[in-house]
């Protein structure tokens, strides 16, 4: 039985098939922890005829019958879980990275890049909290890890339709615990991505769009409604917010990485110090607009 | 009611929205639609304005004296988002 935990809870995961055991442990990867007592509840993946079932679910599980389709299922599931026992978080449909004790929160849809920057940023030096779901304590600005294995779209560079993006394939990108925050990190920057066809670009986000962009990439917003939306607000409010497009995600880790390391530690000189368009030219060199 | 009208119409703030301030912008939360709206500086002017007191051309005598503009050169872009407002169902307009 593996424990899945995060903010402070458990959900048990069994598994009785060596192989089927050792592909939620990868799909889970810095997520899983020694089990501690008293979980919120307890999944089952177990093979059926023509497919895989998991018990305990919050919801029905409808799935193609194949392996990795049960694990994006368990996933979710072990998600819903958290969710349920977890109302006072805000969680968000985002990835988070830290550095110097400040996260960056990289917030946005299916297919924006939240993982492959995440991953990137990771490989210059931040800390991993999680590449998909991020959970936030809204009273005090602070993200909790939910390191689960990140992984990455393999896309070819281009612009591409958000449902082609949605079908490429996707690979898991195993990190080692000593690259994942040990702990819960304020927010210092949101940051949300998107695809520019040639240059990256940064641009400021208003705070009132901030808000709105978190609603929207809110998955328990309907629980709470109005109460949420002043949370978000307040948030929106303190954090400073930019755009970042980009096509190579690896050129655009570094830029966010050199502004935070060029003697500008705080995230928020960090952002307003990032030249609005960089990566261009042969020398790699950015630019100032 | 497709346009609107610049003299005789005078827009108001719907009934049942939440309206938060996040620094120099405004927030609007329809509840009934579960729809967050961000108003930018210059739309929360105009949005401020629309309290069902006022026309277009009201609303740009006033803008233009606080801006040191004539009021005349604003009407288009108030009008422009007044319009946008309605279609998002922050603003009633009701005929005159």
């Amino acid at each position: 039985v593996l424990a899945v935990g995060c903010a402070g809870r458990q959900v048990l995961i069994e598994a009785r098939e060596p192989r089927v055991r050792r592909a939620v442990a990868a799909t889970f990867g810095q997520a899983c922890q020694p089990p501690q007592g008293n979980p919120i509840a307890r999944l089952t993946l177990r093979r059926v005829r023509g497919g895989y079932a998991i018990l305990g679910s919050c919801e029905p599980h409808s799935a193609d019958g194949t392996l990795a389709d049960a694990l994006r299922s368990l996933r979710y599931q072990a998600t819903l879980h958290l969710i349920a026992v977890r109302p006072d978080l805000v969680w968000l449909h985002a990835a988070a990275v830290a550095r110097d004790g400040r996260a960056l929160l990289i917030a946005g849809p299916g297919g924006s890049g939240k993982s492959s920057l995440a991953t990137e940023l990771v490989g210059v030096g931040f800390r991993y909290l999680g590449d998909d779901v991020i959970p936030l304590d809204p009273v005090r600005g602070i993200a909790y890890p939910f390191p689960v294995t990140p992984t990455v779209r393999s896309r070819p560079s281009g612009p591409l339709p958000r449902e082609a993006v949605a079908t490429l394939p996707r690979f898991a990108v195993a990190l080692d615990a000593i690259r994942v925050a040990p702990g819960p990190v304020p927010v210092g920057l949101v940051l949300f991505p998107g695809y520019a066809r040639r240059l990256g670009e940064v641009r400021p986000w208003p705070p009132a769009r901030t808000a709105v962009d978190l609603i929207r990439h809110c998955l328990n917003f309907k629980q709470h409604g109005e109460h949420m939306v002043r949370a978000l607000c307040s948030l929106a409010a303190t954090w400073p917010a930019i755009g970042l497009r980009f096509d190579d995600a690896g050129r655009a880790a570094q830029a966010l990485a050199a502004a935070v390391a060029n003697g500008r530690a705080a995230a928020r000189a960090a952002a307003e110090s990032l030249p609005r368009q960089y990566g261009r030219g042969d020398d790699g060199a950015a630019l100032s607009d | 009611m497709d346009s609107v009208s610049l003299a005789d119409d005078r827009p108001c703030r719907s009934a049942g929205l939440l309206e938060c301030e996040v620094l120099d912008e405004t927030l609007v939360y329809l509840d009934a639609t579960g729809q967050a709206v961000a108003l930018n500086r210059s739309a929360r002017e105009i949005w401020k304005l629309c309290g069902g007191g006022r026309s277009i051309v009201d609303m740009g005598n006033e803008l233009g004296r606080r801006y040191g503009v004539p009021g005349g050169a604003l009407l288009p872009d108030i009008q422009r988002t007044v319009r946008r407002m309605r279609a998002l169902g922050l603003l009633e307009v009701p005929e005159s």
